[in-house]
């Protein structure tokens, strides 16, 4: 889960910074960097490689959940509370499975168009009309709080499964938590919201 | 004080259990949740009825033998004590307190608030020691230890194996358990020599007896009466590492 998670959250930081060049606007460098990724000799294996990286994400996850499940058949009468299990770890199996949810509409929207229509795409343009309807934008703000969510706890989880966060580096881990699991997704919702409020340049 | 009590009944493993009501009155404020339960024990017996079966033995907070689960809390809804430790003062006079027993797959119930931890004994069998000649203990500075890794290695020894991280973990993971067994011979040269062996010894034991896997929660170290830190699961997923990739 750790290794696969840090691998994820790895494409998510490059997948920002490559979406940050549609402020540019159209003609920019979104839709170049779309055209140089398209014709890299290796996008297909990585390709592979990162949606490999989502299953198995995914099916270790729903592994853990229903083993976890299975450790308490009885539960106890009285619920007790704890001041350390955060909701987020709890929600952890519905927020990623929300996410999954999330990425294949996202792919039918944007990669399935760009990948297999044929003819060639301006990236930039399909996403600013994407963008120009509200229930879209509203679908990928609730998204990336969600995504938010299960960022908090997992990216910390991954350093403690790991072996890494230990007293020393346990401070450390947990501010770039914070830088993780609240930029990125703010960094990804203030496209929708610019290109809905600020229009199509 | 006087109390109302709703306490687990279960006759054994197959009987599907229930709560019953009882009042303990005339607590002293100094007893011990254990010694209310004596009281209350003696007044069932005199009227010829079956006592309630719960677990106890050094009641001072050292052996890991006892253990309920009290208003929902492990070990009650305080920290870092033993159920033998916890006093009656802590309660309000007139309180309702539910008394449960610990629920996980791997420790079955036997009788009322008793349950089976044997399945840390045997994850403890499958590699929780050192394999050292007998004999007499060396001389204490025959193995010079920097002084840290000493109190690390205390720190991890402090587990009395009660199976509080257990019944409070939400997945109920004996990750904490493991870990502070793990750590305590691995950080000491004597258990240096085999620490390959034994952590992968014990978590497959620890797997095999049913127990959850580790999903960070933390809810461990907050209810361990030792509070023995989840910094130690940090180091037993690393040993666990560098077993399973080889370096000695
Ligand atoms: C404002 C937010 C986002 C925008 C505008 C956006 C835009 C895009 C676009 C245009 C593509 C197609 C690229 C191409 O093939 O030419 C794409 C692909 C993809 N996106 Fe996003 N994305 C966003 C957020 C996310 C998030 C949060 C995730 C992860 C949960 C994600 C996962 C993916 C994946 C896995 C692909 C396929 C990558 C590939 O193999 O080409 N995206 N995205
Ligand atoms: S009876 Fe020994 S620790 Fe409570």
């Amino acid at each position: 889960m750790a290794l696969t998670g840090f691998f994820l959250v790895s494409f998510l930081i490059f997948h920002l910074t490559v979406n940050l060049f549609l402020f540019e606007g159209t003609g920019g460098d979104f839709s170049k960097f779309g055209a140089f990724l398209g014709s890299f000799p290796a996008i297909r294996p990585i390709e592979w490689i990162l949606f490999g990286g989502f299953i198995l994400h995914f099916c270790l996850g729903a592994y853990v959940w229903l083993k976890n499940r299975r450790a308490r058949p009885h539960g106890y009468g009285v619920k007790g509370t704890s001041k350390t299990i955060k909701l987020s770890s709890r929600l952890s199996i519905y927020t990623g499975l929300a996410i999954l949810a999330f990425l294949a509409w996202h792919l039918l929207q944007f990669f399935v168009a760009s990948r297999f229509s044929g003819s060639t795409v301006n990236m930039y343009e399909l996403v600013a009309r994407e963008f120009s309807l509200l229930y879209v934008v509203a679908l990928y703000e609730l998204f990336f709080v969600i995504l938010g969510f299960h960022l908090k706890h997992g990216f910390q989880a991954l350093f403690q499964s790991l072996g890494l966060r230990t007293a020393r580096y346990r401070g450390f881990i947990d501010a770039v938590g914070v830088v993780i699991w609240l930029l990125i997704p703010a960094g990804f919702a203030s496209i929708p919201l610019v290109m809905y409020f600020g229009g199509a340049r | 004080m006087d109390f109302k009590l709703k306490i687990w009944r279960q006759r054994d493993a197959a009987d599907a259990g229930r709560f019953e009501n009882y009042v303990a009155k005339g607590i002293s404020p100094d007893a011990s949740v254990l010694e209310m339960l004596d009281v209350i024990n003696r007044e069932l017996v005199a009227a010829g009825k079956d006592p309630i079966a719960f677990d106890h033995d050094c009641r001072e907070g050292i052996c890991g033998s006892c253990g309920l689960v009290i208003n929902g809390g492990v070990h009650g809804p305080f920290e870092h004590n033993t159920t033998c430790e916890l006093r009656m003062r802590r309660f309000h006079d007139g309180d309702t307190i539910v008394l449960e027993p610990f629920r996980s797959r791997a420790f079955p119930i036997i009788k009322d608030l008793v349950v089976n931890r044997t399945a840390l004994d045997r994850i403890m069998q499958a590699g929780g020691y050192v394999t050292v000649k007998t004999g007499q203990a060396p001389e204490a500075n025959a193995i010079p230890v920097p002084k840290k890794i000493a109190d690390e290695a205390m720190d991890a020894a402090q587990c009395i194996g009660c199976g509080a991280c257990v019944a409070t973990c939400p997945n109920g993971s004996a990750m904490l358990f493991v870990a502070a067994k793990v750590s305590q011979l691995a950080l000491l040269p004597q258990g240096k020599a085999e620490r390959k062996e034994r952590v992968i010894a014990m978590i497959r034991q620890m797997d095999k007896e049913g127990f959850g896997a580790c999903s960070n929660t933390y809810a461990c170290e907050a209810k361990c009466p030792k509070g023995i830190s989840v910094e130690h699961i940090a180091r037993l997923n690393r040993e666990y590492l560098r077993a399973g990739f080889g370096s000695k």
